[in-house]
């Protein structure tokens, strides 16, 4: 396995959201709860997760646009939090970011040119820029020409193909996909997924991907994290989480994917949604609400992340899959 | 099945945005009982033939062709003599619950107005039946839920509430646009097993559409494909899914990525060639033709959507649009 590029180390983040009354105390909601997690070089690491349960916060701390209420980002050993001005620089070139909408992430009114090029400009990076801009446009499949036009003038998947030359433009190490083709048509949605594993290979990319999409995932990632309520309560390799889950969340959300052949959807009926991803928590493990392995000690006392195993591949954050 | 008559017979629907058509004679039939689904990407007009069905159309766009219910031409009724049939006989269900919902009305009485309207039932009876409705749809502890206002609720139990309005007076016909692309994929699981149950047991049709092709495969027995403003392949779901005959539909199918157990991933997708043309830009004939492999001369001609012999099954035909259709043999070998 590579060294680690990025690690988070006991990370939490919680939030304070506005007051309800005028006399009441603001309420906090906790969106991260010590959370630990590797991403190793070369690799391509896949979040998955229900609304609200954290991974895109997870990821704007991982690239230091959010500081942790407490624990450690590490960059390569170095904890992001205490760099000097230089190193964040530098740290912004190496770590990009591409989000679920292209349509909010380009800026209309500049040209497709001067979009690509601006992390070049902002982050002060001494290369020909023409030349750049030509070399990713190619990287992404778009014509020489698109640089003198405007974003609205692109469909959907190409103004994706945009926003991607973009986050490449700095030559980063880490590329973030947040939900990356969520807005995508099906037949745009697999070009845009083929072409983020071809640059990945091209550029030596590590690429953590966001999505809530299970086949996606599965289809891109070496290793996914599965998130619920603020921490995670699963991670392996993605061919063994995929066939052998553990958590019976990462079991919930696998039976609940609608299959193309020989499916038939399964759901337990006993119940309206039980939306357990917001922030209030009572003790113990937060998916045992909703938990068909559910005992008094998952009442009592939160499970930890524990390996599993011998190679320690793998690690599950249940008292069920850990006895 | 039996032969009564369709619930919703549409025959060379049309519709023009200016001089540019946007829907080109799309024919389909809805038998009582049935779920349908509607599948292609944006832009392949499959919102818009809903609100044409529904006389929803935005201003100044009109439907040409016939779309009769109960032996009524819908695009002939007066807007009077549609709102009898909006909310009573054909409902819907749409993608948002949060905009199709009244913000500052609460839940029990948004399910009562429908009956109050429709059957012209007492203030007590309608909040009776909306109390049962509420009920239906599994949304816990509905007695509580009818005093509460949309902005309480979860973004599934919303759309519960919805999909309770639109069942509150038995329809023939729910037509349900994307009604789970907002959600997550456990609550998608339940709101589609629902759907999927309720419209049995209040014995009425559903015409479901949406960009999953395997939502569909789960809750509908029959499948139309659209592609370019026209139907170009329909038939029951698992024929059309096993061995698709339209170019489209294949490549529609190779692309979506699937976890299929005990197999490898594939290392790249399978993907259509050049992408869907904007309004206006299809090429003549064929709308498919310059993205098709298959495409010949032949081509330049628009295709007819027409029946596969002896495909016939539980009264479902196959139908395909295309001058050189797959077979079904040699797509047996073709990449999934």
């Amino acid at each position: 396995m590579n060294d680690p590029i990025l690690e988070a180390r006991a990370v939490s983040r919680s939030f304070r959201l506005p007051r309800l009354s005028l006399t009441g105390k603001r309420p906090e909601i906790q969106a991260l709860l010590d959370v630990d997690i590797i991403v190793n070089e070369g690799e391509t690491l896949g979040i998955v997760g229900e609304s609200g349960s954290g991974k895109t916060t997870l990821a704007h701390l991982l690239m230091g646009l959010d500081q942790p209420t407490s624990g450690q980002i590490q960059y390569r050993g170095n904890d992001i939090a205490t760099m000097s001005r230089a190193g964040l620089r530098k740290l912004r070139a190496s770590m990009q970011i591409i989000f679920q909408d292209p349509n909010a992430s380009l800026d209309p009114r500049l040209k497709v040119g001067t979009i690509i090029t601006e992390p070049l400009r902002s982050l002060k990076i001494n290369t020909d820029h023409q030349t750049r801009l030509a070399e990713l446009l190619d990287a992404v499949g778009l014509a020489t020409g698109a640089k003198n036009r405007y974003p609205h003038e692109f469909s959907g998947g190409q103004r994706q193909r945009i926003a991607i030359a973009r986050a490449l433009a700095p030559n980063p190490k880490v590329l973030v996909a947040d939900e990356p083709v969520s807005a995508l048509d099906v037949s745009v949605r697999a070009k845009t997924l083929n072409l983020l594993q071809d640059l990945k290979e091209q550029f030596d990319l590590t690429m953590v991907m966001i999505s809530h999409d299970l086949s996606v995932m599965h289809h891109v990632c070496d290793r996914v994290a599965v998130m619920y309520s603020g921490r995670i309560v699963e991670t392996g390799p993605v061919e063994d989480l995929f066939t052998a889950p553990e958590h019976p969340y990462t079991r919930t959300l696998l039976s609940a994917i609608p299959r193309l052949r020989g499916g038939s959807l399964l759901v337990d009926e006993s119940t309206d949604d039980v939306e357990g991803a917001s922030g209030e928590r009572s003790s113990g493990c937060s998916f045992a609400p909703r938990c068909p392995l559910v005992h008094d000690v998952c009442y009592a006392d939160d499970p930890k992340l524990l390996s599993l195993g011998v190679n320690g591949e793998r690690s599950v954050a249940c008292h069920a899959a850990n006895n | 099945m039996d032969t009564a008559e369709p619930v919703l017979q549409v025959t060379d629907l049309s519709v023009s945005v200016g001089s540019t058509p946007a829907l080109s004679n799309v024919s389909f039939i809805i038998r009582p009982g049935a779920r349908v689904g509607l599948i292609g990407e944006s832009g392949s007009g499959k919102t818009l033939t809903a609100l044409s069905i529904m006389g929803l159309l935005p201003d100044g766009l009109f439907a040409s062709g016939s779309v009769v219910h109960d032996n009524r031409e819908l695009l002939d009724l007066t807007e009077d003599q549609l709102c009898e049939i909006r909310g009573d006989r054909i409902t819907m269900v749409f993608q948002e619950p949060m905009t199709a919902l009244n913000p500052v009305m609460r839940i029990g009485d948004q399910v009562a107005e429908v009956l109050r309207i429709h059957r012209s039932l007492s203030r007590a009876e309608a909040s009776d039946r909306a109390l049962e409705l509420l009920a239906q749809v599994r949304l816990r502890d509905p007695l509580a839920r009818m005093k509460a206002y949309p902005h309480q609720l979860s973004g599934g139990q919303r759309q519960r509430v919805v999909i309770a309005i639109a069942l509150a007076c038995d329809p023939a016909l729910i037509i349900a646009d994307e009604p789970t692309t907002a959600l997550d994929v456990t609550v998608q699981a339940q709101i589609l097993v629902l759907l999927r149950d309720l419209v049995e047991d209040h014995n009425s049709s559903l015409l479901l559409i949406t960009h999953d092709l395997a939502v569909v495969a789960n809750v509908c027995e029959e499948v139309l494909v659209m592609y370019g403003g026209r139907i170009i392949e329909s038939g029951p779901t698992t024929q059309v899914f096993d061995s698709p005959h339209h170019p489209y539909t294949s490549g529609l199918l190779a692309a979506v990525p699937e976890i299929e157990p005990g197999q490898e991933r594939r290392e790249r997708l399978d993907t259509i060639r050049g992408s869907v043309p904007g309004l206006g830009q299809f090429p003549s004939g064929c709308v498919f033709r310059n993205r098709c492999d298959r495409a010949t001369d032949d081509c330049l001609d628009d295709p007819n959507l027409v029946a596969i012999d002896g495909s016939e099954q539980d009264g479902a035909t196959r139908m395909v649009a295309c001058f050189h259709p797959i077979h079904a043999q040699s797509t047996e070998a073709s990449p999934r």
